[in-house]
This record gives structure tokens, C-alpha cells and sequence, in this order.
């Protein structure tokens, strides 16, 4: 008999962050598992509407978007809940519904995905109650699982790692060389030296290090005067402004290019085009867009004081430097400008990447969760 | 298969028209790589020319334009003739002798022999000018079925003719653009016959040739083959026996090749029987052509499994996703000779073929709209009824919010074209005429215009679909896209349903026992039940289809209605992001104001 799997989302499709990645591979692989007849899978979405299922990641049959009816989310995710043999829930907010599914019945394994810093900060009481109840946290880096145990008191063994995955549809480059159609967009030369960053551009979110990318340019460009930055990602025009100020400020208008959202089709190309992915972030549940800027063979630059770390393997993929130390990630980025990756090491970096990351392992590891209730067992 | 292209002109020197031509010819070289050709009479200032894509005799032998012995006789011909072998027998016992083996001397030899009686003994797919010398005129010929192209234009100075629209840029007229062009491409999502995107440039009838006078420049478009429309087999078990026996001889003929073939292979019906045809006269010499998809919804790899496992035809499948149709989607535009809302699957599977280097595949168009596989005849009775009803209440059709029910508009058309509209159309009349700005009824008699050939009156119900379909849907663009999409690859698609003695048999059999009520496609399927597995009939049509609504609505290129300064277009735009518009009427809208 298959397991009946219910997955509880906020977005899955109608928004693209780390998180959404998150549930589109669990998605695929519950997909997957469902066609191995493996796992009989169910997935619902408070927010997203129904049209915005991408069809890669499971059948319409096996989805049901919301469209932010909530309290008919809620009443149908009970309903469903109680009859499943296994019930993930996306986010912290989904914490009460996973707790009375757990309340009415108990066999039901109640497991909650941990992020980032929406599971960081303290809970109120009737939510820690809550959380014990769960029978797992499955937290996406080591920062994240220290977290919830400094700041929630929550046991060693009902927390999980399970570290996230390049999505299952990204392409993997075999040629390294710089895009031309990218270079011609941009105006830039082939030999010109390129740092990128891929972050949402938001008032909300300048934890992601672009400004002290921004305020050691002008040192770098004195010794690499061709040097270009692409800010990449979606921005709101509050945030837009203040970057440009800040541009003027820095008089580097020549070197900085706000390139907006990347179309999903093009992305591997931009990280092609670029020489260092840069982004010395501070508040990363784990950064699954360091691992894909790794798997195109590009040199990454994250921060070491969240969960990057994990990302990049505790540094032997890619540097981690204090990301609030300019001067450390003037120095790394000096280095890395000055010995650039050859394409033999960049398919070395591909494949260690690939290794640790792929989307492969990430299902095997969900199918263990499923079937026995861990996905550290090691099966023979 | 080839391109062909050709000017006469009077006034025009030798050197002149050669650089013209081949101007033209350069322009479809993509449709024919392998060789250029290109004649001028000195005297008559008739220039043709060709290139070509060498399928049949691959040898130098089989070069174009060609002379007959005497030399009275030069022809530029695109295509293939299935039954070449056959005439040329018949010929070389009339007393003829051929040098080469290839199908153009044949039908050189064969006018030389019958006059114009030999265009309707040709069977195949072709469109070809000849000139005779001795009788100082010229031929346009284009096939039975319709399923090659050939465009011509005539105005005081010259006439031209070529196997692309977009090859008359190069003719040294500068041609103008077609006014209505826009209407036709909105209502339809094609531009139907005979018209194209330039003034004075059309298409020549299927089945006719267009005979042009030297003497004094004057010209005349006789048909010279039509379907028979007389009902002849009311038995279901001689249908039967009898398309079995045409549609095996139409496949087997059809792999005639001296180059590498395949089967576009999509797991439906259609192209499941085809290949399980041509497996068996091939005899492991075919290659399958397939794409798959990272789209749960659209991979059908399933079915092609099944089929797979019972034939010896190497299997190719592969794998399109949103990053190859973003990548190619500038090159795809580019190919698109005329404007159409259909084809971008076509470019793919080709391409694919090519790359398995295949220059010819069979494939398996003309099947639904023979035998009735699309809704449109389902819907056809209700049609018809609704089309009796007051013509003022169903004008009130175009305020109802549904855009399939927005359609009934054009019901109150006193042309059949309406009902072909509210079957198939994209646009009704009024959104029309507030995207382009213009007045409603200039759209409404712009449509209600297009000429239609007469036989339509006299048809009702399945059958009036299927000539819908046959002569509007798939005449204007389903062959049209796929002539110019395959040939952009260098690929020639052959279509065995299209076989002039298979539709002749079809159109001959009852309707009753020809339409399935219940189950689409009854009698064919019927037909190849013992052959095909139950799994493949027996399940839900899908249709030769790519992710594209997904793909589009995740392009901004197409999808933002920032792009879009027209008011109601960014409005559509708008309910295409929110899945209430089809990816096809979207993509009209780019085309119309983003790369026309």
C-alpha cells in the first residue's frame, strides 16, 4: 500500500523564492514517488491559485491550490490530514493545522520543513507547544538545527538535516565559455572580469550583502579597472532608488548593472557570464542559489554566519567570509579575480557540487523520511 | 523537395532576372541545401529557379531547373512524386527514355507525352512551374491535396512566383504590404487562401495549375482535380477493407526515398498507425521521431512505449523543454513564412529530425480531419441551429463574457466562413477592431468576403466539419505551417492520409458509418483495432501539443502586459495571465504587435 502523503504549502508556484524552491522539489519527488507507487501523494497550497501549477513538478490531480480561502484550506487540510500516513508542512504557519492533525490523530507523523529566519526568532508559547508535538523538524542546514535548539529548547533527536537541492529541471552546462547573446545584452567583453549577485533586490531583504559588495567596488576597480557587478533579481522601486544613490555616491555607475528578474530559462547563462557569484549574505536558511551558481562551475563568495555554510560545504566549495567584514571579502575576491577557475576545475566543481546537492539524493532522502520516518537511515 | 522561384518579365534583361531569382532562391535556401540552380530563356525572359533539398536520385543527375532532350521543355519543380516509378514504366514503354533516375524528367516526359492530363496522373506532393517552349507558355501546377505551396503575383512589368512569401522581397519589385493582413491573422490565427501578408500576392489553388501566356502576359487558373464528393460504399466492412488496402499502399509508397526516413511518431492514433505501417514495408530501416517533455501533462511517453516495443524502427525522443523554446523562439518567428498561432511544434520535431539525419518523415496529419477527431463535429449540429435562429439575437453572442460563447457572434455572418469562426476563430469581430483601431464593420466585410469554394452549400452536418476542417483549418494552416516550419530544417514531411487515392476513398464512404458517435475517429479506428493496442484507441485525444500556454505565461517577452500599448491588448494579456485566455490568441497579439 502506498503512503498517503499530504503536503501543506503557502506558495508553491505563485511566487519564486527559496522556500517555493524548496516545495517544488519535494513536489517532483513526491511526483516521482508517486509514479513508483511508492507514496500516494497529495499537495495543497493556501495561496497560490490554481493555474499556477507547474506542470513539471506534479500531476493536477495531485494538487489542489486555495487560492487563499483559507479557512477552506484549513477545514480540507484536517480532513485530509487525518486520513494520511504522513503530513509535511511547509511552514511554521502551518504549525496549527499540523498540530491538530497530530491532536485527532496521532498515528498520523506530522513533520515541519525549517527554513530560515521564519523559524530563528522566538515563538509564542502555544506555538513551542505545538512544535513539540511534531514529530520531526526537518531543518535545511546546521545553523537552522542550532537555532531551534538554542532558541526553542527543541531535542537534538527530533530535529532532521536535510540539506536542500539543485531543482530537479535546472540545466547543467557542459561548455563553460561566456555567453554571447549575454554579452551582447549587457554590452560587455569577453575578457571583462564579472561578479554577480541573485537575491530578491527588496528593502526587506538587505541581509543578502549586496551593499557591501557595492561600497568595495570602487577598490577593486582600481586594480581591475573592466570590472563589472550584476545585481540580478526582481526589485521594488524603493530599493531600486537607494541602490542607485548609492551607485552615484560611489561614482561606479560604469561598473554596476541592475539586470532585474532572470527569466528561469536563463539562468545557467548568467552564470556562465559572470567570473564570482558574491553574496555575502547573513540571514540564509541555506541558499540554494549558491549550489546552482556551483553546479554552472561558477566561484562563489557566501557569508559564514548562517546557513551558506552548508551550502557550500563548509567552505570546500566555494569561500565563506565574515560578512560583515569588508576588507576579509575585498581580499577573497581579490584572490579569486586573480586565479580564475580553468573549465577542467569548473567541471570538478560540477560534479563535487552534483554529489552533495542533486536532486537524486534529496528524493532518496525523502522517500526514507516517508517509509521510515528518518531519512539518516542507510539502506543496504 | 525543393524551393523553387521564377519571374518573367519582358522588360528585363537576362542578367537582371538571373540576379533576381537567385536572390529569391538564396532567401529559401534553408528549404533546399543540397543544390542551386537557376535558367534564363534570353528570349522569352522567363527565369526559374531552384534549390535543392535531393531526396529522390541523389546524384548530380537530378540537378534543377531541368531541360527536357529537345530542350523545349525546362521545369523547376518542388516535391516528390510517389507514383514516379509507375509513369515512368508506362512512358518507356510509349517509346521514351529517361537519362536519370529521378521524378522531375518523369514529369517532364509525362507533359510531353499527356499535355495537361499528366498533372492529375502525378500522386504525390508537389508544386512546380514548366515551361513550353514550343506552345510559348508557362505552368504553375501545384498538388491534388494542397500540401506544397505556391505563391504568385503578376502586375504590369512581371510575373513571379515562388514556393515562400517572403521570397518576393527579393523579386526587385517592392512589394506592399496586405492591408487586411491583420484582420485574417486575429480572426483565424492564419491568413487563408489565397490571400498572404502582401497586396497582389496569392496562393494558387490545390489541385489546379495556372496556365500563363507568353504572347501577351495574360493568365488563367483551371483546377484540374477535385475529390469526389458521390457516395459509393455504405457497408462498413468494404470501408473498412478498403482504406486498409489504401492507406498500406499510400504508406508504402510514400517511403520511397534514396535518402535516410523517419515517422514523426507522437503516441496518438493517428501517428501510432503510421508507424506501424511503415515499420512494416521499411523493415527496420526508419528511425521514430519524438518529443518528450519535462510536463507531467504533456509527455505522452507512455503510449509511445507500447507502440515502441512492438516495431523494429530505432526509436529517437527527445527532450524539448522552456529553455530550448525560449532559446529558439526568435529563430522560430523568423522561419514562420506567414503569420500563423500553429507550427512552433512542427519546427521542434524537425529539428529533431535533422539532427537524426533524417531529410524525410512521414507523418500523421489528415487523419482527424477525415475522419472526424476534432470537437468541431460535435459541435457542428448546434451550429447549424444556432445558425437559424435570428441573426439579431446571436450578434448579442459578442457582450457574453465567455470567449468560446463570444464566438456565436459569428454566426450572424451571411458567410459560411462564420461558422468556420465560431468554430476555430480566435477573435470575434469588435475585439478585432479595437485592437487594430479600425471600424467593426470594415472587419466584419473584410471576413465575410473571403472567397469560398461552392461544394460547402451542399454539405451538412459531420461532413460540413470535415470540409471545414479539411479546406480551411488544415489547408490554411496546418500544411502551411508545417511546409515552412519543416523546410526551414531541411526536412520534408510526408503525409500518407493526404494520399490523393486515400482522401478520394474517405470522401466516398457513408457519413454514417464514417462518424463515430460515441468514439472519435470510429471507422479508422475500427480499421486498425487488431494492429494497435487497446491502450493506444482507447485513450483521450490529445493532440499535437506543447506546453505552451505554461511556456508563454512564464515568458515576459509575451506575457507582460507592460509590452503591450494598446489598451484592450493589454487587457487580454492581462486574462492570459490568469489562464483565461488560450496561449494561441496571446500569441497573436505578440505577433501582431511585437514581430510583425
Amino acid at each position: 500500500m502506498p503512503h498517503k502523503v499530504l503536503f501543506l504549502t503557502l506558495k508553491v508556484f505563485g511566487f519564486t523564492g527559496g522556500i517555493e524552491k524548496v516545495c517544488r522539489s519535494i513536489c517532483r519527488s513526491l511526483y516521482d514517488l508517486g509514479e513508483e507507487n511508492i507514496v500516494e501523494p497529495t499537495v495543497y497550497s493556501m495561496y497560490d491559485k490554481y493555474f499556477d501549477r507547474d506542470s513539471r513538478y506534479l500531476k493536477k490531480q495531485q494538487y489542489h491550490a486555495f487560492n487563499e480561502h483559507r479557512k477552506y484550506f484549513v477545514i480540507k487540510s484536517l480532513l485530509k490530514g487525518i486520513r494520511s500516513d504522513v503530513v509535511i508542512l511547509s511552514h511554521i504557519n502551518l504549525l496549527s493545522i499540523g498540530y491538530l492533525i497530530k491532536r485527532f490523530s496521532p498515528k498520523t507523523k506530522v513533520y515541519l520543513l525549517a527554513h530560515g529566519i521564519e523559524i530563528w526568532r522566538k515563538l509564542p508559547e502555544p506555538k513551542l507547544k505545538a512544535l513539540k508535538r511534531l514529530d520531526k523538524i526537518i531543518a535545511v542546514s546546521h545553523f537552522t538545527a542550532e537555532r531551534i535548539k538554542s532558541i526553542h529548547g527543541t531535542k537534538e533527536d527530533k530535529i532532521e538535516i536535510l540539506n536542500n537541492c539543485i531543482d530537479p529541471f535546472y540545466f547543467f552546462p557542459t561548455k563553460f565559455s561566456k555567453p554571447k547573446p549575454l554579452l551582447e545584452r549587457y554590452q560587455l567583453h569577453p575578457d571583462q572580469k564579472i561578479l554577480m549577485s541573485l537575491s530578491r533586490v527588496v528593502s526587506s531583504e538587505k541581509y543578502k550583502g549586496y551593499d557591501n559588495t557595492i561600497s568595495i567596488l570602487p577598490h577593486l576597480i582600481k586594480k581591475y579597472p573592466k570590472l563589472v557587478y550584476l545585481i540580478a533579481g526582481k526589485s521594488d522601486d524603493e530599493e531600486k532608488l537607494r541602490l542607485e544613490k548609492l551607485i552615484t555616491k560611489h561614482q561606479i555607475a560604469n561598473h554596476i548593472k541592475l539586470i532585474g528578474f532572470i527569466d528561469e530559462a536563463e539562468i545557467t547563462d548568467h552564470f556562465l557570464l559572470s567570473d564570482i557569484f558574491v553574496m555575502p549574505s547573513k540571514k540564509e536558511g541555506f541558499g540554494i542559489v549558491f549550489i546552482e551558481a556551483m553546479a554552472s562551475g561558477l566561484s562563489v563568495i557566501a557569508g559564514n554566519k548562517d546557513g551558506s555554510v552548508d551550502a557550500l560545504k563548509n567552505g570546500e566549495l566555494g569561500k565563506l567570509v565574515n560578512p560583515d567584514d569588508s576588507s576579509e571579502i575585498e581580499k577573497t575576491l581579490d584572490e579569486l579575480l586573480k586565479s580564475p577557475l580553468n573549465d577542467n576545475e569548473k567541471i570538478a566543481l560540477q560534479k563535487k557540487v552534483l554529489k552533495a546537492f542533486s536532486y537524486e539524493k534529496y528524493r532518496e532522502s525523502i522517500k526514507k523520511l516517508i517509509v521510515y520516518g528518518t531519512s539518516y537511515i542507510m539502506l543496504l | 523537395m525543393c524551393r523553387i522561384a521564377g519571374i518573367i518579365a519582358q522588360n528585363s534583361s537576362s542578367e537582371q532576372l538571373k540576379h533576381q531569382v537567385t536572390l529569391m532562391c538564396n532567401s529559401m535556401a534553408h528549404g533546399g541545401p543540397d543544390d542551386f540552380g537557376v535558367v534564363v530563356d534570353d528570349e522569352k525572359k522567363v527565369s526559374l529557379g531552384n534549390r535543392r533539398l535531393s531526396i529522390l536520385d541523389l546524384s548530380a543527375a537530378g540537378h534543377q531547373p531541368m531541360f527536357s532532350d529537345d530542350e523545349k521543355i525546362v521545369i523547376a519543380y518542388n516535391g516528390e512524386i510517389y507514383n514516379f516509378k509507375a509513369l515512368k514504366e508506362q512512358l518507356i514503354r510509349e517509346g521514351f527514355h529517361f537519362k536519370t533516375s529521378s521524378d522531375t524528367e518523369v514529369i517532364i516526359k509525362a507533359y510531353q507525352f499527356w499535355g495537361e492530363n499528366s498533372f492529375k496522373k502525378l500522386n504525390g506532393i508537389f508544386a512546380l512551374c514548366l515551361h513550353d517552349k514550343t506552345k510559348n507558355c508557362c505552368y504553375l501546377v501545384r498538388d491534388q491535396s494542397g500540401v506544397k505551396p505556391l505563391y504568385y503575383s503578376k502586375n504590369i512589368d512581371q510575373f513571379t512566383f515562388a514556393s515562400e512569401v517572403k521570397a518576393f522581397a527579393h523579386s526587385g519589385v517592392t512589394p506592399l504590404g496586405n492591408e487586411n493582413w491583420k484582420i485574417y491573422y486575429l480572426a483565424f490565427g492564419h491568413i487563408p487562401e489565397p490571400f498572404t501578408t502582401l497586396k497582389n500576392v496569392y496562393s494558387l489553388p490545390k489541385g489546379s495549375f495556372l496556365k500563363y501566356q507568353l504572347s501577351d502576359g495574360s493568365f488563367k487558373i483551371h483546377p484540374y482535380f477535385q475529390f469526389s464528393t458521390a457516395i459509393q460504399i455504405i457497408d462498413e466492412g468494404e470501408a473498412i477493407i478498403r482504406i486498409k488496402e489504401e492507406l498500406n499502399k499510400a504508406v508504402k509508397l510514400q517511403l520511397i526515398s534514396d535518402a535516410s526516413i523517419g515517422v514523426l511518431f507522437s503516441g496518438g492514433l493517428d501517428s501510432s498507425i503510421i508507424t506501424l505501417l511503415a515499420d512494416t514495408y521499411a523493415k527496420g530501416n526508419l528511425t521514430s521521431i519524438s518529443a518528450n517533455f519535462n510536463e507531467i501533462d504533456f509527455s505522452e511517453s507512455n503510449y509511445r512505449q507500447i507502440i515502441s516495443e512492438r516495431v523494429e524502427a530505432g526509436h529517437q525522443e527527445h527532450l524539448i523543454t522552456y529553455r530550448d523554446f525560449v532559446y529558439n523562439f526568435d529563430t522560430v518567428l523568423k522561419n514562420m513564412d506567414q503569420p500563423t498561432t500553429d507550427g512552433i511544434n512542427t519546427w521542434f520535431v524537425c529539428k529533431c529530425a535533422k539532427e537524426n539525419g533524417l531529410k524525410s518523415v512521414l507523418s500523421g496529419l489528415g487523419a482527424d480531419e477525415l475522419f472526424g477527431g476534432y470537437p468541431s463535429f460535435d459541435r457542428i449540429r448546434k451550429i447549424q441551429n444556432l445558425g437559424r435562429i435570428s441573426k439579431e439575437l446571436i450578434k448579442s453572442a459578442r457582450f457574453l463574457q465567455n470567449t468560446k460563447l463570444n464566438r456565436l457572434y459569428y454566426l450572424s455572418f451571411q458567410s459560411p466562413v462564420g461558422e468556420y469562426l465560431c468554430l476555430r476563430g480566435l477573435y470575434t469581430p469588435d475585439i478585432i477592431a479595437k485592437l487594430l483601431d479600425i471600424d467593426v464593420q470594415t472587419v466584419i466585410n473584410c471576413l465575410q468576403n473571403i472567397p469560398l469554394n461552392d461544394t460547402i452549400r451542399y454539405l451538412n452536418d459531420e461532413e460540413r466539419a470535415s470540409w471545414f476542417e479539411i479546406n480551411m483549418y488544415m489547408q490554411n494552416q496546418l500544411l502551411k505551417d508545417t511546409d515552412f516550419m519543416s523546410m526551414s530544417h531541411g526536412v520534408e514531411v510526408r503525409v500518407p492520409f493526404l494520399d490523393v487515392n486515400f482522401v478520394n476513398l474517405v470522401t466516398s464512404i457513408h457519413p454514417s458509418i464514417k462518424f463515430g458517435v460515441y468514439q472519435k475517429k470510429r471507422l479508422l479506428i475500427e480499421a486498425y483495432k487488431k494492429e494497435l493496442p487497446e491502450q493506444i484507441f482507447n485513450r483521450s485525444k490529445m493532440g499535437f501539443t506543447f506546453p505552451f500556454q505554461e511556456w508563454m505565461v512564464k515568458n515576459k517577452e509575451i506575457s507582460s502586459p507592460d509590452l503591450y500599448q494598446n489598451k484592450k491588448a493589454k487587457k487580454l494579456i492581462t486574462s492570459f495571465n490568469n489562464h483565461k485566455l488560450h496561449w494561441s490568441s496571446a500569441f497573436a497579439l505578440y505577433k501582431v504587435f511585437h514581430a510583425s
